[in-house]
């Protein structure tokens, strides 16, 4: 049996790493897709451009650190996160009004600054993530949230 | 029977003890367990907050290669991996608990798996390059195998999956490289001193 020489083992190497980081790329946009339709993955939009994703499990770990910033144990829920805590960790913070959109909606809500004061982002047990208004008595505004527009 | 005595001495001293562990002496598996404890302690004093994902491959990636590039025998990579794997739990590295020594064992035991499909040419900065960069990329497909089993959040997907990965290839690569580099220079000196 012929044995492959090494110039042949560098270039299917190669080829592998290729593979790899070009496999890393699809599966990133097909996840961002996929998560994008079905409201597993909110991305957040500013001037036409995503200035971040937002999923679930960022949505706990933004929680976390919302808890432990705030003095109030009773401050939010687990697993719940201000609105606003979540578009100034995106590094949004110069904005007046915010279009939230629900899985399937092409119209959306418009709420301004003052108005996501009480808003909060909820994840839910299928992945998706809902918004809470806690000053209508914990009401759910939106069951799937699907994206986030900044308008100025 | 006191000269007996010593040249027994002299013998047990002198000859290494064949077959200690794996088909290696134990001046090696010692030797080996320097290089898992480098690579631990590495983990533990250099990452730096610089916020780019993989830059840690450039000294762990480096330091596997290279101890795979000086001590090339089957089984290396993985011993190097088990030491570093438990150290980083003893530092409490990572998020993940016990699992985290998957995430230095995984990268060991491909590490000698490739040294064999190189024909343990590990000293060619091209063998070591492309070695350094897979070894740095199974490492992060740990993490993300990790990460979906223990439900912690993963930046890499809001960061971008993608660049992460190709910012693991270029930082292990980059070890890699200059592992081969230092194994070119070292081994003539390793082979001469044993």
């Amino acid at each position: 049996m012929q044995t492959m020489t090494l110039k042949r083992r560098i270039g299917v190497g190669l080829l592998l790493i290729t593979f790899l980081v070009g496999g890393a790329f699809l599966f990133e946009q097909v996840t961002k897709v996929r998560g994008s339709q079905n409201g597993e993955l909110i991305p957040v939009m500013q001037n036409n451009k995503i200035a971040a994703y937002v999923d679930a499990g960022t949505i706990k770990q933004l929680s976390m650190q919302e808890r432990a910033r705030s003095k109030d144990k009773n401050f939010n829920k687990p697993n719940e996160v201000s609105l606003d805590f979540v578009l100034g960790s995106a590094g949004i913070v110069d904005y007046h009004n915010i279009m939230i959109y629900a899985v399937g909606d092409d119209e959306g809500n418009s709420l301004s600054k003052e108005g996501i004061a009480d808003m909060t982002l909820f994840p839910n047990d299928n992945g998706t993530i809902s918004l809470v208004d806690k000053a209508g008595g914990n009401h759910v505004k939106i069951k799937e949230v699907s994206k986030l527009l900044i308008l100025n | 029977m006191r000269q007996t005595t010593k040249r027994d001495l002299a013998a047990e001293t002198t000859e290494p003890k064949e077959n200690f562990m794996m088909h290696m002496s134990l001046a090696d598996v010692l030797r080996l367990t320097m290089f898992g404890t480098l690579i631990g302690v590495s983990n533990f004093l250099l990452i730096l907050p610089i916020g780019i994902p993989g830059h840690t491959s450039i000294y762990w990636m480096g330091l596997l290669v290279l101890g795979k590039g000086l001590l090339p025998k089957p089984g290396s990579g993985t011993i190097m991996g088990i030491v570093s794997g438990i150290l980083a739990i003893v530092f409490g590295l990572g998020k993940e608990g016990p699992l985290l020594a998957f995430k230095y064992i995984i990268p060991g035991i491909l590490l000698d798996v490739l040294a064999i499909m190189f024909l343990y040419q590990l000293e060619s900065v091209w063998v070591g390059g492309i070695t350094g960069a897979l070894i740095s990329l199974s490492k992060l497909l740990v993490n993300i195998a990790l990460g979906v089993i223990l439900q912690i959040p993963m930046v890499f997907l809001t960061m971008g999956f993608g660049y992460a990965s190709l910012l693991h290839a270029i930082f292990g690569a980059i070890g890699g490289v200059m592992a081969s580099v230092l194994i070119k220079r070292l081994k003539p000196r390793m082979e001469a001193f044993s």
